[in-house]
């Protein structure tokens, strides 16, 4: 069993990605599960998806990485038993830290061949979000395997080449693809490459 | 609650608020007038905080899970669509932001002002606004129900028990559940503004739609007279005419020697 962590700010685009990885996955006949969790009590992610036809499980009122934690290890253990998927995909919330998450599936111990965080960036937010978080942004993407600067069909010139630049000067032996979730530009790279 | 509760949204200093309701009749126009509303709390939330990092966000969906979601991340782009919905009598809705340096309470109190103000045929689930005080079990960490009167989770309040702490904190805000009454809607608050505010260039910047029943003064316009917002009028205390200057009385050099006499 495979487990993907999908970290990033709030509004990066990771359940559009969650649910391109996830039809990804499936053409490729994987069994798929879906855990998404928002801080809020309020969840609206997985209407989103079950309203665009995945089934997910969501983890409302609190985060995954702290105040959750033992939700998330119930639940995968749940996942784990019930399902047994080849695949679970993890959204935690955009204020959550990625490598946190790693380490509870880890301690969750349902036997995964691997964990993977994907990181995922927003281009068109990059400037605002490193001006006002640029720590918390930093520690969010510190756990990443791979970095997906997203939105590439909305970037302005230079602002991939800057981000890149940004993000190899800390992360200098991470892989960073600019994709775009929306369009679909880079994905099949990007897929092959967490593979 | 944890000692380690919110950490990561503390450390980001983001808050989540949110609620959940229904909205009757629910077509293309009311599908705009939710997306006019997400747009309200965007620019709120732009304007406390410099910028909208973070998401505003709306699933509106029928009994079988089905529907559309709404989505605000920029300003610029507006609101995007995903998904279509054929129209009908009654949908269930969830309304959630999740965004940065925003104080949580005057958020969620805005995000009902939006679809109060929005035009929607709307019920709130009040219980959505309650939550927060209903789902802790006093359970602490190691499992064990908390006996200590002292430890703060005991200064949570059921919402049908009154508090008799002046103290207390649950006093500093009206509770937002409060303010919805039987028919789901958000209503007849009061904005206990104990401080002064001006209009800029004569525009209110109170912040308040008038569109909605006050049954407070208006207390921001520096009229000589006073008045009350009605039900469903707009404030009208703009088209008052500025008063004109009263028209001083020339004083030539004979009026003065007028006086002297």
């Amino acid at each position: 069993m495979q487990v993907y962590i999908l970290g990033g700010f709030l509004g990066s685009g990771k359940t559009s990605l969650l649910m391109r990885l996830a039809t990804m996955f499936s053409e490729r006949k994987a069994k798929v599960a879906i855990l998404v969790n928002e801080s809020g009590e309020i969840g609206v992610d997985g209407a989103t998806l079950k309203a665009q036809g995945y089934d997910a499980m969501e983890l409302p009122s609190g985060c995954i990485c702290c105040s959750l934690s033992g939700t998330l290890q119930t639940a995968l253990k749940n996942i784990k038993n019930d399902i047994d998927p080849d695949v679970i995909v993890i959204e935690p919330t955009g204020l959550a830290l990625p490598h946190k998450v790693k380490e509870l599936v880890h301690f969750a111990c349902i036997e995964e061949e691997k964990c993977v965080i994907i990181g995922v960036c927003d281009i068109q937010r990059f400037r605002d979000l490193i001006k006002k978080k640029e720590e918390f942004f930093t520690r969010q993407m510190q756990g990443s395997d791979f970095i997906l600067i997203n939105k590439s069909d909305v970037a302005q010139p230079g602002e991939i080449e800057d981000a890149t630049e940004w993000l190899k000067q800390r992360f200098p032996d991470k892989p960073i693809i600019p994709v775009s979730v929306k369009e679909g530009t880079n994905l099949e790279k990007a897929y092959e490459l967490i593979q | 609650m944890s000692g380690n509760e919110e950490n990561s949204m503390k450390e980001a200093g983001g808050c989540a608020a949110g609620f959940t309701g229904r909205i009757f009749n629910f077509n293309t126009d009311a599908e705009q007038k939710l997306a006019a509303a997400l747009m309200d709390v965007g620019k709120y939330v732009q304007g406390e905080s410099g910028c909208l990092l973070g998401h505003i966000k709306a699933a509106v969906y029928v009994e079988d899970g089905k529907g559309i979601t709404l989505n605000l991340i920029d300003m610029d782009n507006g609101v995007e669509h995903h998904g279509t919905m054929d129209r009908a009598d009654e949908v269930k809705f969830n309304f959630m932001c999740a965004v940065l340096d925003v104080d949580e309470y005057d958020l969620t109190h805005k995000m009902l002002h939006a679809i109060d103000d929005s035009g929607l045929d709307y019920f709130i689930d009040k219980e959505s606004l309650e939550g927060h005080h209903h789902d802790h079990h006093h359970v602490h960490e190691d499992g064990k129900e908390c006996d200590d009167p002292e430890c703060s989770c005991h200064h949570h309040h059921h919402d049908d028990e009154e508090c008799d702490d002046p103290n207390c904190s649950c006093h500093h805000h009206q509770s937002l559940a409060s303010m919805i009454d039987e028919n789901g809607h958000f209503s007849h608050h009061h904005h206990d503004h104990d401080h002064e505010h001006h209009h800029h260039d004569g525009e209110c910047c109170c912040g308040h739609h008038h569109e909605h029943e006050h049954e407070e003064e208006c207390h921001c316009h520096d009229h000589d007279h006073e008045h009350h917002h009605e039900h469903g009028e707009e404030c009208h205390c703009h088209e008052h005419k500025e008063k004109e200057p009263e028209k001083k009385e020339k004083k030539g050099f004979f009026s003065f020697l007028k006086r002297k006499k």
